[in-house]
């Protein structure tokens, strides 16, 4: 049951800077619905992770693929029963969703300590030119880290081109670590 | 030597204050830079040329100063920066190999277990214990 929805919410093309202005806005939220500062901490690092990630995906796009995608991009955090949930949803390239699925699939069949272990092989792998816009996963491991719960995704083709993709993470309210 | 590197914190960016002249190196604040290679690379530049001058110094025996403290002291950083601080440290890292006298400090606010766990995930990885202290002992 969502009790609460979008508790923060922003719809449209999303940057480093507006991800700057939701932090702010998610501060003086925390202190009207009683965030613990641990969990305040767990949802900026998976926000500003989360918003990273769809808007690397739409700075590949070039404009005009841009613009025949029906779908805009959103973020939006909220609570639902025990959870929060930030979710997320961005149009991406068709030849990136096979390999976007697979990197979420393989993340969300390891269990913890295994995705702990894959997350400290993939930081110590280095850094390569090729990783400088795509990245390795590390944002998507990191997030699946902190929340210690399986990604929900969903990826919908939009047109010939494009594919709409959406991503939920929860944290219980009650986060520990 | 080389110059003291030296970069003002913003919103987006941390504190970087190496002091080659004291051995002391200094990241602290926010870390999620709009093109984490920008910001970084010439970071880990410096610090590739710095430690490779130090072993180069230590191999001819005109090393005076064999003490160097690291001091991380971050309130968040985004996973695209976590792989450029990991690179800083395992340039740092040559020098422990060699023995030379590394000190690693990682300050974390007591009630921010995320920024505690990154550097435990670094110490682990680079396989250097580091000294964890809460903000409140900093001061």
């Amino acid at each position: 049951m969502e009790n609460n929805p979008e508790i923060l919410s922003y719809n449209g093309y999303l940057s480093y800077q507006i991800t700057g202005t939701l932090i702010e806005k998610l501060r003086e939220i925390s202190r009207q619905i009683n965030l613990s500062k641990s969990t305040y901490r767990k949802i900026v690092t998976l926000m500003v992770e989360i918003i990273e990630n769809n808007y690397n995906y739409v700075n590949q796009l070039d404009d005009k693929t841009l613009r025949s995608s029906p779908e805009k991009p959103f973020f939006s955090f909220l609570q639902s029963g025990d959870y929060y949930k930030l979710r997320s949803g961005n149009p991406i390239l068709k030849e990136d969703a096979r390999a976007l699925e697979e990197k979420i699939e393989y993340i969300n069949q390891l269990h913890y300590q295994q995705l702990k272990e894959l997350y400290k092989q993939t930081m110590a792998e280095g850094i390569y030119e090729n990783e400088r816009r795509s990245g390795a996963g590390l944002g998507i491991m990191k997030m699946a880290k902190i929340s210690k719960n399986k990604i929900h995704y969903h990826i919908k083709p939009i047109n010939r081109n494009l594919y709409y993709y959406t991503i939920e993470i929860a944290i219980p309210t009650n986060h520990t670590r | 030597m080389e110059e003291r590197l030296y970069r003002e914190p913003t919103n987006y960016t941390p504190k970087i204050d190496f002091n080659p002249k004291k051995q002391k190196f200094e990241m602290a604040g926010i870390s999620r830079p709009e093109d984490a290679y920008d910001f970084y690379d010439p970071v880990l530049l410096w610090m590739e040329r710095y430690t490779e001058r130090v072993l180069k110094d230590y191999e001819e025996n005109k090393l005076l100063n064999e003490t160097f403290i690291m001091v991380f002291d971050f309130i968040y950083m985004n996973s695209s920066s976590s792989k450029y601080i990991f690179q800083i440290i395992s340039h740092l890292k040559k020098l422990y190999e060699k023995r030379l006298n590394l000190t690693i400090f990682w300050y974390y606010d007591d009630l921010d277990d995320q920024i505690l766990e990154d550097g435990e995930d670094f110490s682990e990885i680079i396989k250097i214990p580091f000294n964890f202290m809460t903000r409140e002992q900093q001061n």
